[in-house]
């Protein structure tokens, strides 16, 4: 379970999140939607304190921290209880494929060798890239790249996956792969917060469907409700620029 | 009086040189792994801000940067043999600067110069990973010591293998300034031996050649660490 209250973030003057409270239940898959600049990936990256928020309290799992006085330790410990599908992969360019998806059990959670490695080539075979185990990232595709992002972040059995527009940086022919395997990992109950612009996603998978603008949250709830009968204008203007007027078909 | 070039001697003053590497080795390898191993912290200290060090090494290397080799080498010379004999009654040693080695001074001097310029180098590789691959390591659940040594300086010393090279390189060459504090190595070697028949010419072109040699070494050795460090890169677009 996570729950945030009061979430506070600045860069300079530019306050990016202004008070956001939130709480995600077990297994359930909830996708942000906002305009770029809204605070949507700041939130994310607050989660895991790739950005240090200015306020505010983040309960992950067992773990509670007040982000006014937060230890090397706590940030740590939080960081143990999530993982993260970054939009660039961010696969580590020195490592193959499995060693990938190793380095965060045998480094960070010191599970023995031998034990990592079974686990990292059930979790490559799951993404579909057993017969890849052996590659760099830079001999595989963007698509690819991704998958193992997804099986790295799954390796960790963590409280929840935080997935930072994981299509964004795909070609459009490669974002059916990747979103195939985010939806079968979504139906075995892993928590998800996704940040996407992908809104077959939200509509198919998603639980809870949250809008973000100016910082704020500005309503949220199931995907039907928010994706095709927002109440608020700011969701209506947004969801029009977005959404094909043909896609309204549920 | 026609221009005339003793080869014979030449070869002879090659032979002499050659006796002289290992002083030259010392005087550019011992800097070379002190300037490497102090460059890489301050380089660390000064990318990670760890205060109050990263203010005082940004001085440091702001300071010694703008100063040449020979300058640091004689100062440090001269700031130690005219003070040694008083610092030495303070403290009551037995040693005048007579017992000094110039080759240490040499030695020290050459690796605070080194430790410089490879710090720059260090911050420079370390900068070239790519911010993503920092945050990947922390989304991991790996700590700051764990990221540096499993995920980043593997991949920052593709790009610092050349960059260290040329350093070495320029070790092997500034060595040469020790000779102006009396420290003998190839060049003082070869031109004691022609202070007899004042072959100068013949004997900086055997020093010349074998630094050259020494230089090229250096070189293939460079190529082959950089293609063995690298290997993951290739295969693909990186």
């Amino acid at each position: 379970m996570i729950e945030i209250k009061g979430l506070h973030k600045s860069f300079g003057n530019h306050e990016v999140l202004k008070g956001i409270d939130l709480k995600v239940e077990k297994g359930e898959v909830v996708v942000i939607l906002g305009p770029s600049g809204s605070g949507k990936t700041t939130l994310l990256r607050c989660l895991n304190f790739l950005e240090q928020p200015d306020d505010g309290e983040i309960t992950i799992g067992n773990t509670r921290v007040n982000c006014n006085h937060v230890s090397k330790k706590e940030i740590l410990e939080i960081r143990r209880n999530t993982a993260m599908v970054f939009q660039l992969y961010n696969l580590f360019k020195n490592k193959t494929a499995l060693e990938n998806i190793m380095e965060g059990l045998v480094i960070a959670r010191k599970i023995p060798r031998e034990e990592a490695e079974k686990t990292s080539r059930q979790i490559l075979a799951k993404v579909g890239l057993l017969e890849k185990w052996d590659a760099y990232p830079s001999q595989l595709s963007g698509g690819q790249q991704q998958r193992v992002g997804i099986a790295r972040a799954l390796a960790l059995n963590p409280e929840a996956i935080l997935f930072d527009e994981p299509t964004s940086a795909l070609d459009p022919e490669l974002v059916g792969e990747v979103l195939g395997v985010m939806k079968k990992v979504a139906r075995e109950g892993l928590t998800m917060i996704v940040v996407t612009h992908e809104i077959s996603f939200a509509r198919d998978i998603a639980d809870r469907v949250i809008f973000i603008d100016g910082g704020v949250i500005v309503e949220q709830g199931p995907p039907a409700e928010i994706l095709f009968h927002p109440r608020e204008e700011r969701t209506k203007q947004f969801l029009k620029r977005i959404l094909p007027v043909d896609d309204y078909t549920i | 009086m026609g221009f005339q070039f003793d080869l014979s001697f030449l070869i002879f003053e090659i032979g002499v040189a050659i006796k002289y590497i290992p002083v030259v080795l010392l005087l550019s390898i011992v800097p070379l792994i002190i300037g490497l191993l102090l460059g890489i912290g301050i380089a660390i200290i000064r990318l990670f801000k760890i205060r109050p060090f990263d203010k005082f090494f940004t001085v440091f290397v702001i300071f010694l940067r703008g100063v040449p080799l020979v300058l640091q080498l004689t100062i440090l010379y001269l700031a130690v043999s005219l003070s040694f004999d008083s610092l030495a009654k303070t403290f009551g040693l037995q040693m005048s600067s007579k017992d000094l080695s110039y080759t240490l001074i040499a030695v020290v001097g050459l690796s605070i110069n080194a430790t410089v310029y490879l710090s720059e180098v260090m911050r420079t590789a370390l900068q070239s990973v790519p911010v993503g691959q920092y945050e990947a390591a922390y989304s991991v659940g790996m700590t700051s010591r764990q990221m540096l040594w499993r995920i980043i300086i593997p991949q920052a010393l593709p790009v610092a293998i050349p960059l260290i090279g040329n350093n070495f390189i320029g070790l092997i060459k500034g060595s040469a300034i020790a000779s102006l504090i009396s420290v003998v190595e190839i060049i003082n070697a070869t031109l004691y031996e022609a202070s007899g028949n004042y072959k100068f010419l013949e004997a900086y072109v055997a020093a010349a050649i074998i630094y050259w040699l020494l230089c090229i070494l250096v070189e293939r050795l460079v190529a082959f660490l950089e293609y063995k460090v690298g290997v993951y890169g290739k295969g693909g677009v990186v």
